[in-house]
């Protein structure tokens, strides 16, 4: 610490305050805004945009606060606009998996103490300034952040039951505890990064001769057709407090059909192209990426009503 | 308590205890897409732990896949690494919190 300012610190050494660290401190409780999409294939997904203007430039700290055991992420975070004033919109992306209108969680803001209004009829506590005795780091009437567990989670590698069955398999999720906490009072900060995609093809072949058929072997016309249908996925990284239990997931982000189809007619053994045709979304890649092990916090939203 | 300090709100009820524990915001950064970053601290000296969370930009169409930054921590130097030949690169969001 430099020869000015404050610093507190507990018994395991951990900073709890600084002049030179900023705390994070609540700013609000909000619902979602809209509903940017969903679908019900594969587990179904609905995507909720949530908003929040907040006067700092930098990214606020999302608690999300479950109100159903589906998985669910934040999937995307930025600023959406600047108000005249100076003000950030910040947009918030949730998805949550479910196919009939999984509730949307509550989302606990957490940003500088600059950011957060002061109770005005609050004159009691501490305020802590950084070096130009303006910026504050810590005001303990604007609820700083208290963090009750956390630890850190690697996605799950597996996420279905066979090739050909594209619904997330819960059986193979990453299990953690609630570091004592409650099921009902626990709100985790996870970020989802991890994607991955799943698909499976199936083929279809037909030959149809108008000649004479010998033995197998068509003497005159014959029409060949062939076509792929590939079906897929794409999944997103996510959380659900469930059993008791912290688990990290997938979720179905996206679905998808792609398929490729081809007819060529044969005249006694002479090959005629008779075209061929795409069509549907194509599918992205086939694999997983963003694999890492993360960071995930948890907090109590009783701590800020 | 019999040590360490408590904070109150005027209406009574305790705001801040050193019984707590939480994580300070040392930095908030965008490490943009397919590049390195590399930031050192001279404030988290001292700091007995430092951790990282990331967050996606959504700016891509959703059936993207996007790869995102490693992030390693060494001493007091962060560094967003992007890492991956799949699909396209994102930028990323790196809160950086010590304690």
């Amino acid at each position: 610490m430099s020869t000015y300012g404050f610093h507190a610190q507990n018994t395991s050494g951990q900073v709890l305050i600084s002049s030179n660290l900023q705390n994070f401190h609540f700013h609000s409780v909000i619902t979602y805004s809209s509903i940017l999409g969903d679908h019900d294939t594969y587990g179904g997904m609905v995507n909720y945009r949530f908003q929040i203007t907040l006067d700092s430039t930098k990214p606020p700290l999302v608690f999300l606060n479950p109100q159903c055991n589906s998985i669910q992420a934040v999937i995307g975070v930025d600023i959406l606009t600047t108000t005249t004033s100076g003000d950030s919109v910040w947009g918030i992306d949730v998805a949550v998996a479910g196919t009939s209108s999984p509730a949307a969680p509550k989302l606990y803001i957490f940003t500088e103490p600059g950011a957060v209004p002061t109770p005005v009829s609050d004159s009691y506590g501490l305020t802590v300034y950084t070096p130009d005795g303006v910026t504050a780091t810590f005001d303990s009437r604007k609820s700083p952040l208290l963090i009750n567990g956390g630890s850190n989670i690697t996605p799950p590698t597996s996420i279905i039951a066979s090739t050909n069955a594209l619904s997330p398999v819960e059986t193979h999720w990453v299990e953690h505890s609630l570091n004592g906490l409650s099921a009902t009072d626990i709100m985790f900060c996870a970020p989802s990064l991890a994607q991955a995609e799943r698909e499976y093809t199936t083929s279809q072949h037909n030959e149809d001769c108008t000649g004479l058929d010998v033995c197998g072997a068509c003497i005159g016309w014959e029409e060949v057709w062939d076509r792929s249908d590939t079906w897929w996925a794409f999944y997103r990284n996510g959380f659900q407090i469930k059993d008791n239990k912290f688990k990290s997931g997938w979720l179905t982000y996206n679905v998808g059909h792609h398929y490729h189809e081809s007819e060529s007619d044969r005249f006694i053994g002479i090959k005629y192209d008779g075209g061929s045709g795409s069509g549907g979304q194509q599918a992205i890649n086939n694999g997983q990426i963003n694999m890492n092990s993360n960071a995930y916090l948890f907090s109590k939203p009783s701590l800020y009503t | 308590m019999s040590y360490g300090f408590e904070l109150f709100r005027s209406d009574g009820t305790l705001g801040f205890s050193s019984d707590n524990v939480t994580w300070n915001q040392i930095d908030a950064f965008i490490a943009l897409a397919g590049v390195t970053v590399t930031k050192t601290y001279t404030t988290a000296v001292g700091l007995s732990e430092i951790i990282t969370l990331q967050f996606m930009l959504y700016t891509l169409d959703p059936d993207t896949a996007a790869e995102t930054h490693t992030v390693s921590i060494s001493g007091t130097t962060v560094t967003a690494t992007p890492v991956g030949t799949q699909g396209a690169y994102s930028d990323t969001y790196v809160v950086v919190l010590g304690r």
